[in-house]
């Protein structure tokens, strides 16, 4: 996990936006989209290790898969919405970017409504 | 996923830009806005096809089916 070429990446990218920006403003925006997939995708294999050991320390402590499932999922939306929204708000669209974050956030609530009910049901069981 | 990618888009926008002068001066002003266009959409469409990828790998990670 060399952090430096993620870094380096990142300031090429960099370099590369603003060298663009004023020559031809449109191609900063694809040059800072290419740069973050371009991190992500060489991020992913470190990331599925992660998750994966995650799993394993899940199955363990008998928490139910399907609780597990959906708090991977949660952090999937949320990782993903940030991204898109961060973009768009480099590019001054702040009120899309807002809007993004106000779509994940729906999207989060209804993904944990399942783990609301389960604990329910566990704390109504206790009682 | 090299970092080639992040040169091809800067070059396709320097060549764009360097097209657009060379047609501005001709007096071919559509012409050159069309070769934006074009250029926009080559872009687009490269980059589009990364983002997929991006999302696809993110979806297998988090089964976020």
């Amino acid at each position: 996990m060399d952090i430096f070429k993620y870094i380096a990446i990142g300031f090429i990218g960099m370099v590369m936006v603003v060298t663009v920006k004023n020559i031809k403003p449109e191609y900063s925006i694809y040059i800072a989209l290419a740069t973050g997939v371009i991190i992500l995708i060489s991020l992913s294999e470190t990331i599925m290790e992660a998750v994966n050991t995650f799993s394993q320390i899940a199955d363990k402590s008998g928490l139910s898969t399907g609780v597990f499932n959906a708090i991977l999922r949660i952090i999937g939306i949320g990782y993903i919405t940030e991204y898109s929204a961060s973009l768009c708000e480099d590019n001054d669209c702040s009120s899309i970017a807002k809007k993004i974050q106000f779509a994940g956030k729906v999207a989060i609530f209804v993904m944990a409504m399942p783990i609301l009910s389960g604990i329910i049901d566990i704390v109504g069981g206790l009682l | 996923m090299s970092i080639d990618i992040i040169f091809r888009i800067a070059g396709v926008g320097l060549i764009t830009a360097v097209i657009n002068n060379i047609l501005e001066k001709s007096e071919k002003k559509e012409i050159a806005t069309l070769v934006t266009l074009a250029g926009l959409v080559i872009v687009l469409l490269m980059v589009i096809e990364m983002i997929g990828g991006l999302f696809d790998t993110l979806r297998a990670i988090f089964r976020l089916y």
